[in-house]
């Protein structure tokens, strides 16, 4: 027999369950940037022509600082922006090279290469990273980002799809 | 009148109401210290009609969020004077429910039955703070960009959950559109709401309680109405014109647009946050997270209990002295992380427009500018038409044989073809004919134009940023305004030159001086190929800047 109480039971859970949907709803939303996009295959970025890497590539000369332009996701658009990359010598790789990421695993500020100290150095709380990108002083928790670098017919190309997973 | 009160009373019970209201009996004692809270209730309002205003010309995308702040701040009526309140309504916000909030411990007003607005007056402090971290970065400026890198990569060191946490905040790997529409929908929509609810609860709770009171001895009461409105809307208004003396005296901070690939930016948060920037300097690699998260959480949860770990009978403050203690060497330490960490900040200009996000002035002003250097008109005239103050006595007219003569407020006596003879004839170094034989003295319409600018208004251009100099000097001396509109005027051959930022980069732009058939199929531009690549970079650094 209906009562009172279950009456007042049943509009309390109808009441919930609509705002628990609603609210489910939103929070998915909210949360949606937590799914990584499926990681792209070999997004190859054009650094420029080999020859111009010929000293880097025999460990004969400073990390060279280069900014490429790249299609990325943006939130709610698709653009081509400008990234800044550091080419350094790698003698495992069978390019000679690799790419370095030049953002600060500490907070993310920006490093660039200083000629006199032979280091990136990150202006923000003074990250100290080898021309190797490991860290050799200051709060980063971890080296700089490194991408592979291949050389197809004579042009040096950055494989991005380790980036931004 | 009274009939429409009657009326009011009768249907809304208005009279009764604002009875209530008036007769409330408020302390008399230590009644300045009560203004403390309608003070950062004025300051609210102030952020509520400011940031409305705001939001009716804001965009939030990275693409326009600049230019929209530029052109509140530079070209919309009020714009200024509107954003400076909103600026410094921030910071009046924080600093007043910080004020509230200590005279509150102090007073121990926080004791039972009031423990809960004490809460609901801790969750309004950290909205503020909320307020102020979702706003910083909306104008998308340097300074927003790179603040809200760090500040959504700090979470990132927390265990298990930051780099969700850092995810989340950012909305996405890294910041950027995504970011800057959640922080838009935050600071607009779900943290006024949240103020909204929670201080109409914070009122209500403090009417249900009244006020506790001093802390020992007589407690007198009086209506709220007239003695403490009275004091409260001094504070208030006081309040409201401080505001706009800074909104007109120190403009909102507005720098260059946010570059992510410039690696030499310090970012500096605002100066509420510099406690806890600071923290990051002590506390590193693993143990960051002590300074980013522990401590600041351990610290509110304390705040938060309070009410509960002080309760003895009495609200004298020598019978809570380890509880004051304990309060004030915690405001100690926040004072003192604040002061070390304005120390070690970078000095930069912390208000006012960065000249570089200012829109050039007019090309033709800064042709002018061009050739009132190169034919040494300063040696008498001085930089901007202002002389230099002669070293010593004398030292003017040894140096030049004549007075020095400022250009800027005054109105000039010369005119017409009188200043263009003046122009001639004194010129230190005459321009040389140019090899195509075109007239040498074509610049000197730019170069009165310029000198009528000074008088005008005493502008200063010579601190004008190098490259927006010398673009906009070069694209009055090649004449594009044959052709082109700027500033709404010139010819109409090509399309208006304005809005380029966000259509064209700089490397379309050069590459388009340099061929323009090249990039524009068919094109009647003439090719600038002849001039160097430090003036064609100018030239596209001035066209980016324009509004
Ligand atoms: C003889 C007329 C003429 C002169 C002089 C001229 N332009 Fe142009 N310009 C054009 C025409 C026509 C177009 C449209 C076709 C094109 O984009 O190439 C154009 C296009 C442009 C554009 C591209 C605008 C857009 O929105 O895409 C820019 C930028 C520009 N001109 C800058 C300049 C500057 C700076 C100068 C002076 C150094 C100059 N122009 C001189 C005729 C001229």
């Amino acid at each position: 027999m209906a009562t009172r109480r279950t009456f007042t039971l049943a509009a309390l859970g109808t009441a919930v369950a609509a705002a628990s949907s609603v609210s489910g709803a939103v929070v998915a939303f909210v949360l949606g940037p937590l799914r990584r996009r499926a990681p792209q295959e070999h997004v190859l970025l054009d650094a420029g022509p080999a020859a111009a890497f010929e000293a880097l590539r025999a460990g004969a000369a400073a990390p060279e600082e280069i900014l490429v332009e790249r299609t990325v996701e943006d939130g709610y658009m698709t653009r081509r922006v400008k990234e800044r990359f550091a080419i350094v010598h790698d003698g495992r790789a069978a390019s000679g090279l690799a790419a370095l990421v030049t953002t600060c695993s500490h907070l993310g500020c920006g490093v660039s290469w200083d000629a006199g100290r032979k280091a990136f150095l990150c202006p923000c709380h003074g990250g100290v990273y080898g021309p190797d990108g490991a860290v050799v002083a200051g709060p980063p928790p971890r080296s700089l980002t490194r991408l592979p670098l291949v050389v197809t017919g004579g042009r040096v190309q950055i494989d991005t799809s380790a980036l931004d997973a | 009148m009274k009939r429409l009160l009657e009326f009011l009373e009768s249907r809304a019970s208005v009279t009764s109401l604002w009875r209530a209201f008036a007769d409330e009996a408020v302390p008399v004692r230590g009644a300045w210290l009560y203004t403390l809270g309608s003070a950062a209730l004025v300051a609210l309002l102030v952020q509520f009609a400011s940031g409305f205003a705001l939001a009716l010309a804001y965009a939030p995308t990275p693409d326009h969020a600049w230019e929209s702040v530029r052109a509140i701040q530079t070209r919309l009526p009020a714009g200024a004077l509107v954003r400076g309140l909103h600026h410094w309504g921030a910071s009046a916000m924080v600093l007043f429910v910080a004020l509230h909030m200590a005279r509150t411990f102090f007073f121990g007003a926080y004791r039972r039955p009031r423990e809960l607005n004490w809460l609901v007056g801790l969750a309004l402090l950290l909205l503020v703070l909320g307020f102020g971290f979702t706003g910083y970065l909306l104008p998308w400026d340097q300074k927003a960009y790179w603040a809200t890198v760090v500040g959504t990569k700090v979470p990132a060191a927390l265990p298990v959950v930051g780099a969700a946490a850092s995810r989340l905040m950012a909305g996405g790997p890294v910041v950027g559109a995504a970011t800057l529409t959640r922080f838009y929908a935050l600071h607009v929509v779900l943290l006024p709401l949240l103020t909204f609810a929670f201080v109409g609860v914070h009122l209500l709770l403090m009417r249900k309680h009244a006020h506790a009171g001093p802390t020992d001895g007589p407690d007198p009461r009086e209506p709220f109405f007239p003695y403490q409105a009275a004091r409260d809307g001094a504070v208030g208004l006081t309040l409201v014109l401080a505001l706009f003396w800074l909104a007109a005296r120190h403009p909102a901070p507005l720098e260059r647009l946010a570059d992510p690939t410039d690696t030499s930016y310090v970012p500096r948060p605002e100066w509420y946050f510099l406690p806890l920037f600071q923290l990051l300097k002590f506390f590193k690699g693993p143990l960051e997270p002590v300074g980013t998260a522990v401590l600041p959480g351990v610290s509110i949860l304390l705040l938060a209990l309070v009410p509960w770990l002080d309760r003895g009978a009495s609200r004298r403050p020598r019978d809570r002295r380890l509880v004051l203690a304990a309060g004030g060497a915690g405001a100690a330490l926040l004072l003192g992380l604040l002061y070390f960490g304005n120390l070690d900040s970078p000095k930069g200009s912390s208000s006012g427009l960065d000249p570089a996000s200012q829109p050039p002035p007019d090309a033709r002003l800064l042709g002018g500018l061009a050739s009132y250097e190169r034919r040494g008109c300063a040696s008498c005239h001085g930089m901007d038409g202002r002389p230099a103050p002669a070293p010593s006595p004398g030292a003017g007219a040894a140096a030049g044989g004549a007075a020095l003569l400022p250009l800027a407020a005054r109105s000039h006596t010369l005119t017409g073809d009188a200043a263009t003879l003046h122009v001639k004839e004194k010129s230190v170094k005459a321009p040389a004919e140019d090899e195509d034989g075109e007239n040498p003295n074509k610049d000197i319409p730019s170069l009165l134009a310029y000198v009528e600018a000074l008088g005008k208004d005493g502008a200063r251009f010579s601190a004008l940023p190098q490259p927006i100099r010398a673009g906009g000097a070069v694209i009055d001396r090649e004449d594009c305004r044959q052709c082109h509109q700027l500033y709404g005027e010139g010819g109409r051959r090509g399309p208006v030159l304005a809005h380029l930022l966000g259509k064209r980069d700089k490397d379309w732009l050069v590459a388009h001086f340099k061929e323009p058939k090249k990039l524009v199929e068919g094109s009647k531009m003439p090719s600038f190929k002849f001039l160097s690549d430090a003036e064609l970079s100018a030239m596209s650094d001035y066209l980016l800047a324009m509004p």
